[in-house]
């Protein structure tokens, strides 16, 4: 019974999602490009509604209205336009090899739910996410003001916005009751979404299947992503900033290779999403909104596509002023930002570069990963000297650097052991487009092999 | 839509075939660096207490030795009323005591928490209570209690919740 309320919790997302994505206009697309999209925009929505309607109704009345909503999106999506809903794998039109990866690809993403389900949440998988989707499952379905203003709680990050818990709230509505174990069901779907995104974005931008395919299994075995604390299923928000962060630079890499405009919308609706899922996610926006300006400005597009900026900074600006509406106490994880505190800890710049290169070539951790997005990022800097380059390697590097930097505004006075806590969840923002740019440049690589270019690949893309 | 099928290089590959066993090898390498790692800490995950407090069960037996004590911890703090403080001590140089404090306080939602860290000089200051009758229950996590104290409810022996009120008898 628990299965079948989780199940169909999780359809509603989907729906949601599915509705949006063919509301932005991105249609006709193969099936797993469609639930990769349809979750990662169908959590931000379902998380949204929960959180605004808690702020006007309360208990049984929040699933039903959004359940509603879910529904009509779902079936507006599906009217806006005559193309197929989706498009399933056709077997025959693919070769042994992508057949042979898909298949562990689904291996893999079936022992991720076996993972997540033998493994327990992670303490700040309780503590600071699963905490907020209970007390607010307790509370008819919106977190109340003594929890925002509860000091002895304040441990919990009650700052932290509510994109993972109200999505574990939404199957707390479907199961009747606060569950754990349930709740960690939609951790493995972030992983498959990010998996599944990697294929369909990689088809998108080198026209061709395999690489694409190769990238998404290889995430598998990456230890930070599928086992190391904070890994994708043990209830993190990192691994799903990571997967909203991949759709949105994703779509906007998509849009600079074909100019097509539903693809610029669909990077707008994954942008907007960003600062919902985490704190970072807020950098992330920011960094992400600067790409797009660029891209818009290069491509001297309409002045109106800035417009798709906006949706991030009103929810950013939103949740901000609910926080200082409910006097949330603060939790200081960073002294503030100011010249005396820059130049008072600015010597920590230099141990805080070795700690990073320390991180990077810990084989335990990453395997050897950061080795092959180095190489990537070299090969594409010097290779494809256009604005997709551009776009990819900034909006790779640029986070890891905001990241590095912050910790010279560390409190802790072992600055170095709040680095070792924290950096590699972190990392795993930008490590799915890291192999996004992987596949990118190693596809390239065989595009002077006779028979086997990218140009002559048209019978193995998705669509 | 796809987008046109045309190369994302500016400049032709000049060793084609070099490149393609160099990713290969690459490919090969990330596999076998990973993997062992992969299966090797996978191999370790094993189902305890799966139910609805699948992972705060797994911790405090962790930490206890027994079972069913988030249950028993929740049946415990349900029997005060809602508006009455949990007052956990915690020792904050033992990183055990800590996680067992934030547990303790994560269960005892709804009603308010505050965690005394003992470690701290000054402790019994801030942790002073001028009003005894606001306080529904004691909790100490790797702490020991005053001697004098009556007896609590114990988990293991990591773990002991009073009753304020049998405290404030005594």
């Amino acid at each position: 019974m628990n299965l079948l309320s989780v199940l169909g919790a999780c359809l509603m997302i989907v729906a949601a999602g599915f509705g949006a994505l063919r509301l932005v206009g991105v249609q006709g697309q193969q099936s797993h490009s469609v639930f990769a999209f349809s979750w990662v925009l169908g959590t931000g929505i379902v998380s949204l509604l929960i959180w605004v309607l808690g702020l006007m109704v309360g208990g049984a009345l929040i699933p039903t209205l959004v359940s509603i909503c879910c529904l009509s999106l779902f079936f507006w999506g599906a009217k806006v336009s005559a193309n197929r809903l989706i498009i399933l794998p056709r077997l025959s039109q693919a070769s042994k090899i992508e057949i042979l990866l898909g298949a562990i690809l689904l291996i893999e993403i079936g022992a991720m739910f076996y993972w997540s389900y033998v493994h327990t949440l992670g303490l700040d998988g309780i503590l600071n996410w699963e905490i907020k989707a209970r007390y607010g499952f307790a509370s008819n379905g919106a977190l109340p003001s003594s929890y925002f203003q509860d000091s002895g709680r304040a441990f919990t990050h009650p700052g932290y916005p509510l994109g993972i818990p109200n999505t574990e709230m939404w199957l707390y509505f479907w199961l009747g009751d606060s569950n754990q174990f349930w709740a960690k069901t939609i951790f493995p779907l972030f992983y498959a979404a990010g998996a599944l995104l990697l294929v369909a974005l990689s088809a998108h931008l080198i026209g061709w299947n395999t690489p694409g395919l190769i990238a998404a299994v290889l995430l598998f075995f990456v230890p930070q992503v599928s086992v190391e604390g904070g890994s994708a299923v043990v209830g993190y928000a990192d691994f799903p900033l990571g997967t909203v962060y991949l759709a949105t630079i994703g779509s906007l890499l998509v849009y600079c290779r074909s100019e097509d405009v539903r693809w610029f919308r669909c990077y707008a609706a994954c942008l907007a999403l960003l600062p919902w899922i985490k704190v970072e996610g807020a950098l992330l926006w920011l960094l992400a909104a600067l790409c797009g300006a660029w891209v818009i400005f290069r491509r001297k597009g309409s002045s109106a596509r800035f417009l798709a900026l906006l949706p991030g900074a009103m929810i950013l600006s939103a949740w901000h002023i609910y926080l200082a509406c409910m006097h949330t106490v603060s939790s200081h994880d960073f002294l503030s930002v100011n010249l005396s505190n820059l130049w008072a800890n600015i010597y920590r710049l230099g141990p805080i570069g070795a700690r990073l290169l320390e991180e990077l070539t810990n084989l335990e951790i990453w395997g050897l990963s950061w080795l092959v997005f180095i190489v990537s990022a070299v090969l594409a800097a010097v290779k494809f000297r256009n604005l997709m380059a551009i776009v990819l390697l900034t909006a790779i590097i640029s986070p890891i650097a905001v990241y590095c930097f912050s910790y010279v505004l560390s409190p802790w006075p072992d600055y170095l052991g709040h680095m070792g806590v924290s950096i590699s969840r972190l990392l795993m923002h930008v490590a799915p487009l890291g192999l996004l740019m992987t596949a990118i440049v190693a596809a390239e690589s065989w595009r002077e092999l006779p028979g086997a270019s990218i140009a002559s690949a048209g019978t193995r893309t998705l669509d | 839509m796809p987008p046109p099928r045309t190369s994302l290089s500016s400049s032709p590959n000049a060793y084609p075939k070099a490149m393609r066993l160099f990713w290969i090898a690459l490919i090969g390498v990330f596999v076998a660096v990973g993997a062992p790692n992969v299966f090797r800490k996978a191999a370790r995950s094993r189902i305890h207490f799966a139910g609805p407090f699948h992972s705060t069960d797994n911790f405090l037996h962790f930490e206890t030795g027994e079972i069913d004590v988030t249950q028993k911890l929740l049946a415990l703090f349900a029997s005060v009323p809602a508006t009455k403080k949990i007052v956990i001590f915690v020792r904050g140089d033992d990183r055990q005591s800590g996680v067992i404090g934030m547990l303790v306080a994560y269960l005892a939602w709804p009603h308010p928490a505050r965690i005394v860290d003992v470690s701290q000089p000054g402790w019994e200051a801030s942790a002073g209570e001028k009003d005894l009758g606001s306080v529904g229950k004691f909790v100490f996590c790797r702490v020991g209690p005053p001697g004098w104290w009556p007896g609590g409810d114990k988990f293991g022996e990591t773990l002991e919740v009073f009753s304020a009120p049998s405290v404030a008898q005594e």
